[in-house]
């Protein structure tokens, strides 16, 4: 090749030990959201068959079932975004987007998300990659809850990841998810009465039984 | 006197705006697409044919990114870091803000993409560059405010300038070490001349 003449001799690893995000060693530290520079990562292994062992001792902690489904609220309401092997899906900022069985709630923040499913190889499971912008100034992330009968806004509450940091981000989901549990006045639908199940956090090893249960239908 | 009221001029349809946005990898070529803070390329080669391979510039020199392990790759360029992909353009490029290279086997074929951006208004400051390969000296920087005019623009630019350097040994010459880099190529492949055609061959 031509620069092969002026390629540094030393081994990548011995110059970055993360180089690559994907390594076996690396990947760990992208199981939840990791800032790096101007983006925030998320790797997800893709290893479950059905939601119902989410949470179990031999997997990762955020490990993805196969079976789960893809939102995104839009001008015709609620869509499925498949998600396809090896195909580029780009979130729009302020678009709301929830996983079923990851995380019980709407996502809607400030910064563009990218999203790529990974098919399995021989020596890994497939794996969702999340690439998203690091949220700067008085750019937020925010949890919604619609109303499942009728779809009206029920709950919102916002972070300004901006000037805290994004790595603030899942303390405060939890503390939000069980803020907006523990009360039924929150669930309720101020439009049409009706009362939405419980929310539920993107680690299923801290559900309470009811956010178990609330896990496993939606 | 008092006229009839003006009615106010008939607007255009106001154009929802873009929620979401889907590409598959293995079309090919997918070309470069600007989405909200991202400018995202994708592409593959086939077993057959010579891989992508990423390159990155250091001051000790350049570091080739490895590839086809049999399993996925993600490496991050850091924003102010000169990186060139071989086969893909001849010559190097450095952003103002983090690019993302993702490298991924399936059904016998490499899949690529690379991901600029991640920063509001970004990739803004953009800079093409050559790299001599015999001393891994940086000459011929130059760089374009891009903000508002999308990235495209700056990829049309870049043949230009490829063009420039292919035809005047002057600029080919490392102001280093006096080596001469040879004819490179352009971003896309469908418009190379035989001489960019042979050198995008070469890698």
């Amino acid at each position: 090749m031509l620069y092969s003449d002026v390629y540094v001799k030393e081994p990548i690893d011995k110059i970055a030990e993360d180089w690559d995000f994907m390594n076996e060693k690396v990947l760990p530290r992208f199981f939840g959201f990791r800032p790096v520079g101007d983006n925030v990562y998320g790797i997800r292994a893709i290893t479950h068959e059905t939601q119902r062992t989410l949470g179990s001792e031999k997997h990762t902690p955020m490990d993805m079932a196969k079976n789960r489904r893809n939102f995104e609220i839009g001008p015709q309401g609620v869509v499925i975004v498949p998600r396809t092997p090896l195909t580029i899906h780009v979130t729009r900022h302020g678009t709301p987007h929830r996983t079923e069985f990851l995380f019980g709630y709407w996502h809607v923040n400030d910064k563009d998300e990218i999203i790529i499913p990974l098919p399995a190889t021989d020596t890994t499971p497939p794996h969702l990659v999340i690439v998203m912008g690091h949220p700067k100034d008085n750019e937020t992330d925010r949890i919604a809850c619609y109303c499942h009968q009728c779809g009206s806004l029920v709950f919102l509450r916002e972070l300004v990841t901006g000037t805290i940091g994004f790595q603030r981000f899942f303390q405060w989901e939890h503390e939000t998810v069980r803020e907006y549990n523990s009360d039924p006045k929150f669930r309720t639908c101020w439009d049409c009465g009706h009362i939405n199940p419980v929310a539920y956090t993107a680690f299923p090893t801290r559900d309470s039984p009811e956010e178990r249960e609330s896990r496993m239908k939606w | 006197m008092v006229g009839k009221p003006q009615q106010p001029a008939r607007t255009a349809a106001i154009q929802a705006p873009e929620l979401s946005y889907t590409r598959r990898m293995a079309e090919a070529p997918t070309g470069w697409q600007q989405r909200g803070d991202y400018a995202i390329w994708g592409g593959n080669r086939t077993a057959e044919e010579a891989p992508y391979v990423l390159h990155e510039w250091c001051a000790e020199g350049v570091i080739p990114i490895p590839h086809r392990t049999g399993r996925p790759i993600m490496h991050r360029i850091a924003k102010g870091t000169p990186y060139h992909v071989n086969r893909l353009f001849g010559f190097w490029i450095e952003h103002d803000v983090d690019a993302i290279w993702l490298e991924a086997p399936a059904e016998g074929s490499s899949h690529y993409t690379l991901m600029v951006g991640g920063t509001t208004g970004t990739p803004s400051n953009t800079a093409s560059l050559f790299v001599c390969p015999k001393c891994a000296a940086q000459f011929g920087r130059e760089s374009a405010l891009i903000t508002h005019q999308r990235y495209s623009l700056f990829l049309n630019s870049t043949l230009h300038r490829v063009r420039a350097f292919n035809a005047d040994t002057e600029l080919r010459t490392c102001p280093k070490c006096g080596g001469v880099h040879p004819p490179t190529y352009g971003f896309y492949a469908n418009d190379d001349t035989a001489q960019e055609r042979s050198a995008r061959e070469v890698g």
